[in-house]
């Protein structure tokens, strides 16, 4: 892995919260798919908005 | 995906959407539908390291495009409001006139994720300048102070 690849994930996952319609294969055909399956899953704990301020969030807990 | 290219270049073009979108509503449609087209290209790049600086352009590499992405928003966007006029006037491409700050919340951000890798790998990043990275941040909280 990478340095960037971290933004790289964060500006995925920007677009495929920002932008559903754009992508779908896999929120529409792909719906079953593990992709999709996962990021749904995960949505809630990726990025928040607003993203430019993450400090606006409190922390994660142990339960995260 | 990463490997994929035309994931990759959708993925490219809609994070550039959402800045845009982004600067439109801090500085109003009408101002950012105002400025040049290599004027909003910029103020794009700004956000990432694709942007050269201390010569105004945009750097030629566009392998780099989804690299770190460096500066704040919230920065460049504060200083693009300061200087509407100028921008929407701007026969050169505008910059920030400190361009250090540019650097300097770059660097912070460097810095940090570079003492995370460090903790997390043990090792530093290969040729990364990290004094003068931290000299950098120590420039831009003097200053701010």
């Amino acid at each position: 892995m990478d340095p960037y690849d971290t933004n790289v994930f964060s500006d995925i996952f920007l677009v495929l919260r920002e932008y559903k319609s754009e992508f779908p294969e896999i929120f529409m055909d792909g719906m079953g798919e593990p992709l999709a399956r996962a990021f749904t899953v995960l949505e809630d704990n990726t990025l928040l908005r607003p993203y430019d301020r993450r400090y606006d969030h409190p922390k994660m807990s142990t339960n995260y | 995906m990463l490997f994929d290219f035309d994931f990759a270049t959708k993925v490219q073009a809609l994070v550039a959407r959402y800045y845009s979108d982004q600067y439109a509503a801090h500085l109003g449609r009408e101002i950012w539908n105002g400025i040049s087209e290599p004027q909003r290209i910029a103020l794009l790049a700004m956000l990432r390291d694709v942007h050269v600086t201390h010569i105004g352009r945009v750097s030629y590499n566009l392998y780099v495009l989804p690299e770190l992405n460096c500066t704040p928003f919230s920065f460049v966007c504060s200083k693009a409001r300061e200087h509407t006029s100028e921008l929407l006037e701007a026969r050169q491409i505008w910059r920030p006139d400190n361009y250090q700050d540019l650097w300097a919340a770059a660097g912070f951000k460097l810095r940090v994720l570079s003492e995370v890798w460090e903790a997390v790998t043990g090792t530093p990043f290969q040729f990364f300048p990290a004094s003068k990275t931290v000299d950098d941040s120590i420039l831009m909280i003097a200053r701010q102070g």
